[in-house]
């Protein structure tokens, strides 16, 4: 089930109401009994068996390794269990390729008939366990981890359905702790992770599915479109991946602190960024720890005498093995491969960069700092036009016409404003998705301005009128502004 | 973190319940009030169709495309695409009430309005048409709502927003906006009223064609899945109203190009004929405009299954034609709502 489905909202107490009333020592049992129904009622029999394989194949590797006498016993128990891991990862998330493949080799070998492996199995969740349980085997063998002995406990780590279906992909270190602990939650985890969730839910159901149907309308047909409303559709689309996203990880933090428990922050303003490498710093954070200490870090310790051309290189694997984990295409391809690009750039022009604007006295500029933003919104959103896109070609044509049109196209848009600039929606919606983004901007410069962790912070710290208002308006926001129709996460298909 | 005390939870308990109490006491005073507003909306007297006119057009894009106001004189068409039978036995009722001047009402019928799949996408998918399936929902009484009742979004929506008052969206709702502003509500304030689109396009695209055989007759194996029992409950309903109301009763079957008409099902086509024959029986006044094998010529087609403004001009004649036999004729002055 979908965290913003109405199902969930009924669930989701459900089962706190069940935590607070069984003994302390049933508290994991209701939780991962509560974890294993949320991912049967997606109705896949293999995502189960997928949930399985992981959890045994990683917890059995992990006591292996613990347990492994000499390096080469532990290092084989390593390799065990992450080749396991991934088996199940590569089967499920890449079954049309696969299917592909093995439906062209029958071909060239003379047996018609297709692949009998149809690419029909679901593959929701995958990804974020199994990267869970790659990293849970890696640090257990770089010793920075406790071997988890309970196998109940270790598949709550790995089931825990808050995070199960996008993440946070939660570290050993962090989450089995909370797990062997687990007591009452304070009121303030409860209000904390109420408001966390509902201000989440808003993200996602009141900005990013209202935008969906703007960015939809372009990037459906977009040869319709020259210019500025490509333009305006590019950047809807990097605010509507963000809301739709962090709306998610929002709802996953504030559900597991009703429980108590606190996951990864998994962003953190990340279009406030001066750089592309602080950009992932901020943006899906967990992911981005897990893709720099399990293959960037690796591959350039195994380059280091190649010294700067080393990290570039290994910049450059890293982030298109990031854009091939989102899809076997061209386009998530591209996408990484940009980001590395953007990446290598920056580690090959950072020092004369620096002694550029030093020698200029604008090394503290607070008008350098402004254009720094700009300049990585805008790069990161020419990335997500390919990730966007329904093709390479689609993504070349956005890229094209607002590389070339674009000062030619203002003038015809004012004029079919509806089109160009409404893109084909109402101005009522867009009066919605401008107040909308007002208040995410505002919440943004609220954590900006009290350096804060999140929205609820904020809203404790004020107040009770505040308090109260704030609850009242976003109540009301749900209730009143949802979008007219619900889009599941774009997350989800990873 | 503080531990929880017995005092301390009380306090909180009360005024989380005091706040919930009040929020819920502010929406329900919203809630009151929109619901008065959307009461309002449909009492407004802006549903009287053309003083001149006698006649009605109803159904999906079939007759929305091809029956031309401009041709038959004394004809209103409020037909509107991808509008199920089911939904067009409400409007229907609903203008009749308000036109008790209209003598006879072409009701737009072929084969593609009987198929499951198709009808049963328009009333109960999430994703087709969800606008119009709001918009039609102000039109239900209580056994129309029953029959659709279910937990998809729009059904909930819409049931909350025009039976509870919850202004869900309300800025989408035109009419209800317009009265809070204090403007003047307009017929085509209300998306459900439809009228005669024309379009000079002709394409005519065997992939656009294949497409939509599929979308209207065909499930994911390629069978078809068989005739819709409340849009069939549908037409008898509609034609027993206009028998009940004194009104004659034509169902139009609209053109469709031979490339189109070749690729429907034979299923489809003989459970069409079944029904058309069975209500034909069971409706003796009824009147039966068939068209669908009209060979009209490539340009007169927008595609496989509509015509275009060409193709509107002639049909349109003909029924213009088929139409005087029976009294047809632009004379009516009666009163109206």
């Amino acid at each position: 089930m979908a965290l913003n489905s109405p199902t969930y909202l009924a669930f989701l107490p459900l089962i706190l109401a069940v935590f607070l009333l069984v003994q302390v020592r049933a508290r994991a049992t209701v939780l991962l009994t509560a974890s294993l129904l949320f991912y049967a009622a997606l109705g896949a029999l293999e995502l189960l068996a997928a949930l399985f394989v992981v959890t045994v194949a990683s917890y059995t590797a992990g006591l292996l390794i613990a347990r492994g006498q000499g390096a080469r016993a532990r290092r084989w128990a390593l390799w065990l269990g992450i080749t396991a891991d991934l088996a199940v990862l590569i089967a499920l998330r890449f079954q049309t390729p696969i299917a592909e493949a093995v439906n062209a080799v029958s071909v060239a070998l003379g047996f018609p008939g297709g692949s009998p492996f149809p690419p029909t199995l679901m593959s929701v969740g995958v990804s974020f366990y199994a990267f869970q349980g790659i990293s849970y085997l890696i640090d257990l063998y770089l010793e920075v981890a406790e071997p988890e002995r309970h196998l109940g406990r270790f598949a709550l780590y790995m089931s825990f359905f808050p995070k199960l279906l996008q993440g946070p992909i939660e570290r050993a270190s962090d989450l089995l702790p909370q797990l062997g602990t687990l007591g009452k939650p304070t009121y303030e985890d409860l209000r904390a992770g109420v408001l966390t969730f509902f201000w989440g839910l808003f993200k996602k159901v009141v900005i990013a599915d209202r935008l969906s149907m703007f960015t939809g309308a372009v990037f459906s047909d977009v040869q319709r479109f020259q210019g500025v409303p490509l333009l305006i559709a590019v950047v809807l689309y990097s605010i509507e991946i963000y809301a739709d996203f962090s709306g998610y990880t929002d709802m996953a933090i504030g559900s597991a602190r009703v429980f108590g428990m606190r996951l990864t922050q998994n962003f953190n303003r990340p279009y406030s960024a001066t750089s592309v490498l602080e950009f992932w710093r901020r943006w899906h954070i967990s992911f981005s720890r897990w893709i720099l200490d399990y293959i960037f870090k690796p591959v350039q310790m195994g380059l280091r005498s190649w010294k700067t051309a080393g990290t570039v290189v290994a910049l450059m694997v890293t982030f298109l093995a990031s854009g091939v984990w989102h899809g076997a295409a061209w386009t998530f391809v591209l996408w990484g491969g940009l980001h590395g690009v953007y990446m290598a750039c920056s580690v090959l022009t950072r020092s004369t960069r620096a002694r550029l604007l030093k020698a200029i006295g604008m090394a503290d500029s607070r008008l350098v700092r402004w254009w720094r933003i700009a300049l990585v919104f805008a790069l990161v959103s020419v990335a997500w036009i390919f990730f966007r896109a329904e093709n390479l070609g689609d993504a070349f044509y956005i890229v094209a016409s607002v590389a070339t049109q674009l000062p030619a196209s203002i003038a015809p848009s004012i004029a079919d404003w509806s089109h160009n600039l409404l893109l084909d929606q109402s101005w009522r919606e867009a009066a919605v998705v401008l107040v909308s983004l007002m208040v995410l901007v505002a919440a943004g410069l609220a954590r900006s301005r009290w350096n804060l962790h999140s929205p609820e912070v904020f809203i404790q710290a004020s107040p009770p009128w505040v308090r109260w208002v704030t609850y009242h308006a976003l109540g009301f926001a749900l209730v009143i502004f949802p979008a007219p129709a619900t889009r599941a996460f774009i997350y989800y298909q990873f | 973190m503080k531990p929880w005390s017995q005092r301390e939870n009380e306090g909180r308990l009360g005024r989380f319940a005091v706040g919930v109490t009040l929020w819920l006491a502010i929406l329900t005073a919203l809630s009151w009030g929109y619901r008065g507003v959307c009461r309002a909306a449909l009492q407004q007297p802006v549903f009287g169709v053309d003083d001149s006119a006698d006649t009605l057009v109803v159904g999906d894009s079939h007759p929305q495309s091809s029956l031309d106001p401009a041709v038959l004189v004394g004809v209103e068409n409020v037909s509107g695409s991808g509008e199920s039978l089911f939904f067009t036995f409400y409007k229907l009722r609903f203008l009749l009430d308000r036109n008790p001047g209209i003598r006879r009402v072409i009701l737009g019928f072929s084969a593609h309005n009987l198929s499951k799949k198709y009808q049963d996408s328009l009333l109960f998918d999430e994703s087709v048409y969800p606008e119009d399936f709001e918009s039609y929902y102000t039109l239900l009484d209580a056994s129309g709502k029953r029959l659709l009742r279910s937990w998809r979004r729009g059904f909930l929506v819409a049931s909350l927003k025009y039976d509870f008052g919850v202004p869900i969206q309300f800025y989408r709702y035109r009419p209800a906006t317009k009265i809070l502003l204090g403007q003047e509500v307009r017929r085509a304030d209300f998306d459900w009223v439809g009228g005669f689109y024309g379009s000079a396009r002709s394409k005519l695209d065997d992939e656009q064609i294949r497409r939509k055989i599929k979308l209207y007759f065909l499930d994911e194996r390629g069978r078809f899945t068989g005739v819709s029992d409340l849009v069939v409950q549908s037409l008898r309903l509609i034609l027993a109203l206009c028998r009940d109301r004194g009104i004659q009763a034509w169902v139009y079957t609209g053109p469709e190009h031979m490339r189109f008409r070749s690729r429907v099902p034979g299923e489809a086509l003989s459970a069409f004929e079944a029904v058309r024959a069975a209500t034909a029986l069971e409706f003796p006044g009824t009147w039966w405009l068939d068209f669908s094998e009209n060979s009209l010529m490539d340009g007169a087609f927008g595609d496989g299954d509509h015509a275009n403004t060409v193709g509107a001009r002639i049909i349109s004649a003909q029924v213009r034609d088929r139409l005087a036999g029976s009294g047809y004729g632009p004379q009516r002055t009666t009163e109206k709502r």
